[in-house]
């Protein structure tokens, strides 16, 4: 109830009102996306919430932390015997739901956006996983912006939550993955930690209010349960997962060393599908494999996307498999964009992509096949020999890749 | 301002701590309120210990401090209903229920629904006295109720007040001596963080009888009796003018003795601490 109430406060202010407005007219800019489907449209969504609007939400965040400061109400307040936990965490999940209310609207607009200009809402589930994304990166953003302005006593002091988002955006080259809040693969670690940062202000705010009094014992064990959740979830990000700028994985350095050729083996690989099933080219022998390597969050990327279905509709039943490799540092793209385009071949996430200036730099996955511009796609023989090789523009306008196709199954019909 | 240690018991009907501003009245209430630690000594409210059973003095305790804000996107109605949830009142129709008789009590019916944003600023002292209320408190804390109130808004403030005063302990800090003549049952005179005084009203002003004089003066003499004597008072009448002035004995041949008032009895005490003063210096 006092949730609601602490909601209330802010959902009825001008200010909220007017951010409510911004942020529907930044989905509607960001959510006319190209595509088949809603997948190109439902990541740049993610996206601006997870950048622009974590910014907003920092703002938004420090100023409830410090309002009855601004409104000279801490009197009232702190003289109720209301306990001083209760208050913050409520205070909290009363500005959480006030931004989870913007993040509804900047997804409303993306999606009016897209029906508006597509005339069609086709793969709108995965506008459903980059709202619970950004909704937990926008988690984070607003826990660790209120703990600081409220533990600080200023609003100031959220600022740098700010400042940490900033420097996440501006320095991709010199911070690892695990940095970033708005990947999928840090989540779990991100969300545990926003939970973490409000049991510590709960914990610690106005500490002496309680008198002889001791907090719960629930929310003195918080902080410490919170803690280890947050290192069991970074711990694997770190030992298996692959970055120059925090560790290699041999593994993912094994698949590195191959080297694509024409008329060469196709490299091989083991990775995640869209729903988390390894998928590997041995797998599946006797195949006209498509390789295709590309980044989702790109047009041109979903644009082949899209092409490849229609290749695997067309012909997949006379052994043409496409296999889509999503070069992108956040291993949840593969996944909105294999929803929102509505696709049932393999959508592989290319869990060693990081930052890096050449495409070929990007991956060893992508360093084996020699991209040098992407997307990239190699056409496949069934005894996994390259045949073709296809870059840029070529492989998702005009009739290059279905020609290449064609040839391999004029050549082996089985 | 600090608060030296003082021993002070304070029973049923309206208390007024008097005194002038950084005389260390809000330090007191805001300690009584629980809001502020002292640093030595401490203070029982209702039997609990304001140091140690803070949770139990804010269940009993009704306070409005002295600047107070509320939230400008709430209605009067939504103030006190979240007001009833810091209290821990989870019951919707008891809430409800407290909420109107407290709306009732300040007269505010017309008002409920507005947004606090748009209230005056006597309807905004009443929204808050009204939260004080919603509790049913034992102990009412009210800090400079009626300063730069209205006198029309004044008088309905002190009505309240000595109507809830009459089944609790309402403890009223003030600068203004009439509030004190006009509503309270004790008065306490604080300066520089020390009582002076405590006692009925009718007792601070016995303590100058006989000591009070009236002396109308000319332009010719006006500046030398201020100076000689402590004034209290003073009213033109035509050319001449009426100074009231405190002495042991007769200031002037035509001086008349007065019935002491409390401004009177409150600049006496005021100026025998700075004569005690200036004596320890």
């Amino acid at each position: 109830m006092l949730v609601r109430a602490e909601a209330r406060i802010g959902l009825r202010g001008v200010p909220l009102r007017a951010a409510v407005l911004l942020s529907i007219v930044l989905g509607w800019a960001v959510g006319n996306a190209s595509g088949a489907g809603a997948g190109l449209s439902a990541l740049a969504t993610g996206d601006a919430a997870s950048t622009y609007l974590a910014l907003v939400v920092v703002y938004w965040m420090a100023m409830i932390a410090c309002r009855d400061q601004a409104v000279s109400a801490a009197a009232i307040v702190l003289s109720k015997p209301q306990p001083t936990e209760r208050l913050v965490v409520s205070r909290f999940l009363g500005g959480y739901l006030q931004v989870l209310a913007l993040l509804l609207t900047l997804f409303v607009g993306a999606a009016l956006s897209r029906w508006w200009h597509a005339g069609t809402l086709a793969g709108f589930a995965a506008y459903g996983i980059q709202f619970f994304r950004a909704a937990v990166v926008l988690f984070f953003a607003a826990s660790a912006s209120y703990t600081l302005a409220l533990l600080a006593g200023t609003p100031l002091a959220g600022a740098l939550a700010g400042m940490y988002w900033l420097v996440t955006l501006a320095g991709q080259d010199y911070l690892a993955k695990v940095y970033y809040p708005y990947y999928t693969q840090n989540l779990p670690a991100f969300g545990f930690a926003g939970v973490f940062l409000i049991s510590m202000a709960a914990l610690l705010h106005r500490r002496s209010r309680r008198g002889a009094l001791c907090a719960p014992i629930g929310y003195r064990l918080a902080p410490w349960l919170t803690l280890l959740l947050v290192v069991m979830a970074v711990r694997p990000i770190i030992v298996h997962g692959h970055d120059p700028l925090m560790r290699l994985s041999p593994l993912m350095e094994e698949m590195g060393r191959q080297d694509a050729s024409l008329l060469g083996r196709s490299p091989g690989f083991t990775l995640p599908d869209q729903h988390g099933r390894l998928v590997s080219l041995s797998g599946t022998p006797g195949r006209v494999f498509v390789i295709a390597l590309l980044e989702p969050r790109t047009e041109e990327g979903v644009r082949l996307l899209d092409r490849l279905r229609d290749l695997h509709e067309r012909y997949g039943s006379r052994g043409v498999l496409p296999l889509a490799v999503c070069i992108a540092n956040d291993q949840g793209a593969a996944r909105v964009v294999a929803m929102g385009e509505r696709l049932r071949y393999p959508v592989l996430v290319d869990w060693g992509t990081h930052h890096a200036p050449r495409a070929a730099d990007r991956s060893p996955i992508a360093g084996a096949f020699r991209v040098s511009d992407m997307p990239s796609v190699v056409v496949t023989d069934r005894r996994r020999r390259i045949r073709d090789i296809l870059e840029g523009i070529g492989t998702y306008d005009g009739p290059g890749l279905e020609e290449a196709v064609l040839r391999r199954l004029a050549e082996e019909p089985e | 301002m600090g608060l030296y240690e003082t021993d002070l018991t304070i029973g049923e009907g309206i208390f007024a701590l008097l005194g002038p501003n950084g005389a260390g009245k809000s330090t007191l209430m805001s300690m009584l309120a629980t809001l502020l630690e002292p640093t030595r000594g401490t203070a029982r409210v209702g039997g609990y210990d304001i140091r140690r059973r803070k949770d139990k003095v804010r269940e009993i305790l009704g306070y409005l401090p002295q600047d107070f804000g509320l939230y400008p996107s709430l209605t009067v109605y939504e103030t006190l209903d979240y007001i009833g949830l810091l209290y821990n009142q989870r019951d919707a129709a008891l809430r409800s229920q407290r909420i109107e008789e407290a709306i009732a009590r300040v007269n505010l019916g017309e008002v409920r629904d507005r947004l606090v944003a748009y209230l005056s600023g006597g309807m905004h002292q009443r929204v808050g006295l009204a939260q004080a209320l919603i509790n049913d408190p034992r102990l009412l804390i009210v800090d400079e109720p009626t300063t730069g109130l209205d006198p029309e808004e004044r008088v309905r403030v002190r009505s309240m007040l000595t109507e809830l005063g009459r089944d609790r302990v309402v403890i009223l800090s003030t600068h203004l001596i009439e509030d004190v003549a006009a509503i309270a049952d004790t008065v306490a005179v604080l300066h520089r963080g020390k009582i002076r005084y405590v006692g009925t009203p009718s007792g601070m002003r016995e303590t100058l009888r006989g000591r009070v004089w009236e002396i109308t003066a000319s332009g010719d003499n006006l500046a030398d009796i201020r100076r000689s004597f402590t004034e209290t008072a003073l009213q033109r009448d035509g050319d001449r003018v009426r100074i009231r002035v405190l002495s042991e004995t007769a200031p002037a041949a035509d001086a008349q003795p007065v019935e002491p008032t409390l401004d009177d009895a409150y600049i006496g005490l005021m100026r025998e601490e700075a004569g005690e003063r200036q004596h320890d210096g």
